[in-house]
Parts: structure tokens; sequence; C-alpha cells
């Protein structure tokens, strides 16, 4: 029980230690943390398919100079 | 202390070190959050340790390039001003901020830069450049750009959370404290880029 009740209040510890955001607008706060909650757990999930849309958008505005700026991109280690 | 504990000691830390890598891909916040409260000053030698390995790696690949002890000074004078940076700007908004915190947490926040880049150099070996404009070139290019979008990405996410974690301010002024960094770090860069050091800072 004892053991119970430490584990807790080290959790409570850790997960207040600092402020919860507050962006001065409480519909803006509600935006902001319900956007980044999907950004604290497995990011990959939404940044992996928005990266490949991302990277498909890029290559049909700007065609040819994407496969140069690749180019470039290994070059740049 | 006998040799024993010292190897015992360095391979917790090791394991400490890859399995906080790992949990950074799943639960970035969660991680970032028992990072800033670590006291282990090993897991810093041992992830500039595993950067030096790849800046004598890179040596190799490329050769020609300037020798890796130069570039790894610059790199860790880079480190220490980014942490001395934050540290001291968040001084002015909080009280009681501890250096240990934006030590630990910027150098983890390091692992998308450094898997970039070594991933990138293997690339270089597997697939060295430039790309054509052949089906499969276009599509390595569409490739190569997600994957980096993806990196870039996750290492905006850590940047931030270093910043949260190790300062405890909030959204507006990180965010105030981040475009102030990037005013200085985007001159430097290209100063970099001049002067062939880093054709992409390792930042």
């Amino acid at each position: 029980m004892k053991t119970g009740h430490f584990r807790l209040k080290s959790k409570l510890n850790e997960v207040f230690f600092i402020k919860p955001n507050d962006l001065g607008n409480k519909t803006l706060t509600r935006f902001f943390k319900s956007s980044t909650s999907f950004l604290k757990t497995m990011p990959f999930i939404i940044v992996i398919p928005l990266s490949f849309f991302s990277a498909l958008i890029l290559y049909v505005i700007f065609g040819k100079l994407i496969v140069k700026a690749v180019s470039l991109l290994q070059y740049g280690f | 202390m006998d040799f024993k504990d010292i190897i015992a000691g360095f391979l917790t830390s090791l394991i400490i070190v890859f399995k906080r890598y790992f949990q950074l891909i799943f639960i970035p916040y969660k991680t970032m959050r028992k990072i800033s409260k670590e006291k282990d000053y090993v897991q810093i030698f041992i992830i500039l340790t595993l950067i030096f390995i790849y800046f004598r790696f890179s040596e190799i690949v490329k050769y020609g390039r300037f020798s890796s002890i130069p570039l790894f000074s610059i790199f860790l004078i880079q480190l220490i001003f980014t942490c001395f940076f934050f540290f001291f700007l968040s001084s002015f908004f909080t009280k009681n901020l501890k250096f240990k915190a934006f030590l630990f947490t910027f150098t983890y926040s390091l692992f998308p830069t450094y898997l970039w880049f070594l991933l990138n150099s293997w690339l270089y070996i597997i697939l060295p450049p430039p790309r054509t404009m052949s089906f499969l070139g276009k599509g390595f290019s569409i490739f190569f750009i997600a994957f980096s979008i993806s990196i870039l990405v996750w290492r905006v996410i850590l940047f931030y959370l270093a910043v949260r974690f190790s300062s405890k301010l909030s959204f507006y002024k990180i965010t105030f404290m981040i475009a102030a960094y990037l005013f200085l770090i985007i001159p430097y860069s290209y100063a970099l880029y001049y002067f062939k050091l880093f054709k992409i800072p390792f930042l």
C-alpha cells in the first residue's frame, strides 16, 4: 500500500513537473493541446505519411529541382 | 571503486543511452521529461563519442574534406553555445534553473541529426550522388525528401521539448527564444557553408 502511494506520488510529481501550457485563450489552448497530443506519443504515425505527401507535393511543384536538391543534400553530410 | 564497477557503470549508461534513443522515437514527451532530470554524465560522454565516431567515418567516406577533429570541435562549441544561449535567456524568466538539464536534453535531442547524417553517409556509399532524372532517380528523390522531412519534424519536436523541460517556460516564451536562436544560427550556418566546413550544419 505504502509502495503504491509512493509510486502515485512520484508519478504525479513527474507529470506536474512543469505547468501546463496556457496560450491565453481557452479555444486556442484547447486547439494547441489537441493538436500536440499526437506528437507526444508515436509521432511518426502522423509524421511519416505527411512527409511523403509533402514530398510528392514538392515534386509536383518543383519537379527537376527536387532531384537536384536531393543530390545537394546527399553531398551535405 | 574497482575496474569491474567502472565497466558495469559504463555498460549501464550505454544501455540507458540506447534505451532512451529507442524511446525518443515512440514516446518523445515522456522520455525528454525523464532526460531533463538525468545526472549521469557518462551518457553525455557516450553520445559525444558516437558523434565523434560518425565524424571519423564521414572523413573516410568523403576523402579530401576537413579533418574530423576540427569539425567535431566546431560541433562541440555549437552544442555548448546552444545550452548557454537558452540557459541565459531562460534565466530572465525563471529562477532555479539547472544548466545540467539543458546539457542533457540538448545532447539527447541531437539524435535525429546524428541519425540523418549517419544514414546519409551510408547512402552516399550505397547510392552515390548525383541523382538522375530516371524513374528510379525520381522515386529515390521523393523517398529521400520524405525521409529528410520526417527527421526534421522529429528534430523540431525534440528541440522544442528540450527547451520546454529544461527551461520550464510556456509556449510563447519558447517560441521567442527559438526565433532569437534561429536569428543567430542562420547566418552562422551560411558562414560554415561559405568556408566549406559544413554544407549542412550538424545542429
